[in-house]
């Protein structure tokens, strides 16, 4: 009787026991992962369902819908009616275009006319407009109005301007979203042309990101997780279904656009540690503009799914600068006002505005605007190279990248010092030379070559030129 | 009693002889309708390229279901009457590799020759017509011909690799001229002759022939490679000038019309719907006489200029500046531009069928290789880029599929092109898009 009662409670310790929750064996672990979307962290606003012909429906984040800069003659005018040295006339045959249709190609006279004139707003004739966006007036820029907003707290503190995240988190900073968000290209509900461009270049193989997270614990759980996160030189593989492919293998480059940074990991959210600089690809189309994002106060955070796939953010503050050239300089800057309806000298202007980060201690300005990234990652094989491995150099492409760096420099000199810079050559800023083919055949043609100033380059160079 | 195409009528007339000739009759070609009774040679079957600048839309163009009995798209709906007629390809992809994407170039590139190309506006190698060429042309008077509905002479996706581009006619007169101008013999009439100006071309090449040899036993390697490759295109002309000198192997049931008039010849859409019909109709005119085999038909440049009159925006620029409907999930207007594409391929069709030849019409000996620039003009997209292939390649293509390629790289329907045309070829394609395997499943 004893025999089977001491039986019985050691038969029911058992039980309970099994019960319990076990810790989990410590043993080492990695997950991997490549990223297959890669976007500024924009909230759309905008109702499902709701459209309104040609616009990009507004809501509770732009009241007003997505910009319309230079969508139509009167977008055009009004541009043109902040310089005081242009005439009525001048306004009114730039604006209205009365014999396009004389034009071979109607629609590229009218891009590359409009592409020349806007890049042409400075105080007095002559000075390009986006490589000196200080000396054009500042034709606003509608911000986001909503106090929603995805990222990180990233200062610490609750400020006015700052965003609650939908989750609740107080304090988040994104002045980039609030400066930015209402732009036409980055702005939509999963179409935002840039969005999908940029994602469609990168898995075609412009660059890759890959990310890392490895620890002695358990996966789900782990307070002393390592994240890394940076290039790799290996090329997205896509499924048949044109999806990023998962568990395929790709190196990991070391030397630059990369950082190792300390993590943990609590019921499957990884959370890395802040960090001075946070060095990763940035977002890319073309190959002049991609490299190095460098998010000064960095910091990543990933939710894995039962699938071993991740979402989430990477934030910190950016150079505005930077962000500004990586975005206006990427075709030029008449080109992506056109054809994306966006305006860089408004982005100029936003983003100084909103700028809240990267004090410079000489100047008092901050020189950093506060930004979150948006990740989708798919479950990856990331592998330290045999050899090093190193950022891919397209040889094609290395010149149209010295002409792109060329013109970054003269912007950031132009801006910081107030004195204007020129053109340089060996890019399509100011549509040169593609305005002056695209108006072959119009009545007006000498009259737009006389009154649309265009970059000035020695006549070696302009053979030279190149256009994207 | 047996005739044979190059039967006269002789009698005489106020005591002189005279001859007519018989027009192209069933009796010439053998039981089958597939060769020409007298000599036993096939009906040559013919290749044609047509390209259209800025894809289609994805969502409006792909069938729902692989395999016959698709469901036409709205996208192909002008392509209804062909449908039993052509095959269409969804889901090819275009592998650039280490290379640039060339917005509008990469893509044309790639489909016209399997190998990304390494600068824009050039290909890396010869096109895919003209590697058909090489081997059907010969016996033709041109080896291929090239014309460009929205006039300008550049929009010819037709090279000899490199800077070797050859130009399109612009204009369906210069067309015309090329084709039936001076140096044409209708080989229908019965005074048919060698060409005397041609046989002392010929006989000045003779001549030279020995010399070449000597001039390049003491050249080095590169020379010699520069000088092979001009004696190539010297040999090329030869052969061209005796096929001149011989009246063509075929004739057609078909009246050379007279030259037409100078026209407007630019992208509006409504001038096109006249020029193309035109052109089409000349290319098929020329290659049911035998004056060439290969026909390369464009309407616009990598990246449509395209317009309606009275759209500011033309098709180009709807393309990046018109956005996504939020609830269609695609852009209406580019989509009606689309369509226009569809139209105008449907237009180059008609033509090709409409003429009599065997047992069929010129298109069911015919191939016709439709491709484009992008899969998704507006982040110019290469992933899914459309190709669309016509005709039944005198029964060698099976038609009537939609194929969807998975993420395949589009030099399959290249190669498998290339097989259907009879070309002895394992493999076609450059870097990641090198490819041995056809689809097999259309290869009769």
């Amino acid at each position: 009787m004893i025999l089977r009662k001491r039986l019985l409670a050691f038969s029911s310790a058992m039980a309970v026991m099994a019960c319990l929750p076990h810790p989990a064996a410590a043993a080492p672990w990695v997950r991997s992962f490549v990223v297959g979307t890669y976007e500024y962290a924009f909230r759309y606003g905008g109702r499902a369902g709701y459209s309104r012909p040609g616009e990009i429906e507004p809501g509770s984040d732009c009241i007003h819908g997505s910009t319309i800069h230079f969508s139509n003659g009167e977008q055009i005018r009004r541009a043109l009616k902040f310089q005081s040295w242009r005439s009525p006339e001048e306004i009114h045959t730039v604006s209205t275009l009365p014999d396009l249709e004389q034009a071979k190609t109607p629609d590229q006279a009218r891009f590359m006319i409009w592409d020349r004139a806007m890049s042409y707003r400075g105080w007095r004739h002559g000075i390009e407009t986006y490589i000196n966006p200080f000396a054009a007036q500042d034709p606003g820029q509608p911000q986001v109005v909503s106090r929603i907003g995805d990222g990180f707290n990233l200062d610490g503190k609750i400020g006015v301007n700052d965003f609650v995240s939908p989750d609740g988190e107080k304090g988040v900073d994104n002045a980039l979203y609030r400066a930015w968000g209402c732009d036409a290209p980055w702005r939509g509900n999963g179409n935002a042309t840039l969005d999908l461009r940029s994602n469609d270049k990168m898995q075609e193989g412009l660059y890759t990101m890959v990310i890392r997270i490895s620890g002695n614990q358990d996966p789900m759980n782990d307070k002393d997780a390592t994240l890394e996160i940076g290039y790799s030189p290996d090329k997205i593989v896509k499924d048949a279904r044109g999806q990023v492919a998962t568990d395929f293998s790709y190196r990991i480059v070391k030397t630059a656009q990369y950082t190792k940074m300390k993590a943990k990991v609590a019921n499957g959210v990884v959370e890395s540690e802040q960090v001075a600089e946070l060095h990763a690809p940035r977002i890319a189309w073309f190959y002049d503009h991609a490299g190095d994002a460098n998010f000064h106060q960095g910091k990543i955070r990933l939710v894995i799914d039962a699938e071993g796939n991740a979402k989430g953010l990477i934030g910190g503050y950016r150079n505005w600068r930077d962000i500004y050239a990586q975005n206006t300089f990427a075709q030029d800057g008449g080109q992506q006002g056109v054809r994306e309806h966006e305006d860089g000298v408004a982005l100029y202007y936003a983003l100084k505005r909103n700028a809240d980060g990267m004090r410079d201690a000489r100047t008092g300005q901050n020189m950093g605007i506060s930004t979150a990234y948006r990740i989708t990652a798919a479950s990856a094989y990331v592998v330290d190279a045999k050899k090093p491995a190193e950022i891919t150099i397209l040889t094609l492409e290395e010149k149209r990248r010295e002409a792109y760096l060329r013109i970054v420099a003269n912007m950031i000199k132009a801006t910081t010092t107030r004195i204007v810079q020129d053109v340089t050559p060996g890019t399509s800023e100011g549509a040169y030379p593609n305005m002056e083919r695209a108006i072959v055949g119009m009545p007006s043609a000498d009259y737009f070559l006389k009154t649309l100033d265009r970059p000035h380059f020695d006549d070696d160079v302009q053979e030279a030129q190149a256009s994207k | 009693m047996k005739l044979d195409r190059r039967f006269l009528l002789r009698g005489t007339c106020q005591g002189a002889a005279a001859a007519m000739a018989l027009p192209f009759l069933d009796c010439f070609l053998d039981t089958n309708g597939q060769a020409l009774a007298a000599t036993g040679e096939r009906v040559p079957t013919r290749f044609n390229t047509f390209f259209y600048g800025l894809g289609l839309t994805k969502s409006l163009w792909v069938p729902k279901t692989a395999g016959l009995n698709y469901e036409t798209t709205i996208q192909l709906k002008p392509l209804e009457a062909f449908k039993k007629k052509m095959n269409v390809f969804s889901g090819s992809r275009v592998m650039i590799d280490d290379n640039p994407n060339f917005q509008h170039w990469s893509g044309v590139g790639a489909s016209a020759t399997g190998i990304s190309p390494s600068k824009t506006g050039l290909f890396d190698s010869k096109t895919i017509d003209q590697t058909v060429a090489d081997v059907i042309s010969r016996g033709s008077r041109f080896k291929s011909i090239a014309a460009a509905c929205a006039g300008d002479p550049k929009q010819s996706y037709s090279s000899l690799g490199g800077a070797n581009n050859l130009p399109a006619e612009a204009s369906p007169l210069s067309l015309y001229t090329r084709l039936f101008g001076p140096g044409f013999q209708d080989p229908s009439r019965g005074d048919w002759k060698p060409d005397p100006q041609i046989m002392l071309q010929q006989s000045v090449l003779s001549v030279v022939a020995e010399d070449r040899k000597r001039v390049t036993q003491n050249f080095g390697a590169s020379d010699k490679a520069r000088l092979d490759q001009y004696f190539t295109s010297v040999r090329e002309a030869e052969q061209q000038m005796a096929a001149e000198l011989k009246r063509p192997d075929i004739e057609a049931k078909v009246t050379i019309p007279t030259a037409p008039d100078e026209m407007v010849v630019n992208s509006a859409l409504p001038n096109m719907r006249l020029v193309l019909p035109l052109m089409a109709r000349l290319g098929a005119l020329a290659m049911a006489t035998d004056q060439t085999r290969v026909f390369n038909l464009s309407i616009s440049e990598p990246g449509s200029q395209m317009f309606v009159p009275g759209d500011p925006l033309g098709y180009h620029q709807s393309t990046h500046e018109e956005p996504l409907d939020p609830i269609l999930a695609y852009q209406p207007r580019v989509a009606r531009y689309n369509v226009y594409s569809m139209e105008l391929f449907a237009a180059f069709l008609t033509e090709l069928d409409s003429i009599p030849e065997g047992d069929g019409t010129l298109l069911d000996h015919s191939l016709v290789y439709g491709f484009t620039d992008v899969a998704f003009a507006k982040i110019h997209a290469l992933d899914g880029i459309p190709v669309l292939l016509a005709g039944g390649a005198s029964g060698r293509m099976k038609t009537g599929h939609h194929i969807v390629g998975d993420g395949n790289p589009v030099s399959r329907v290249g190669l498998t092109v290339q097989k259907a045309m009879g070309l002895s070829v394992d493999s076609w394609g450059g870097g990641s898009m090198e490819t041995k395997s056809p689809y097999t499943e259309l290869l009769a």
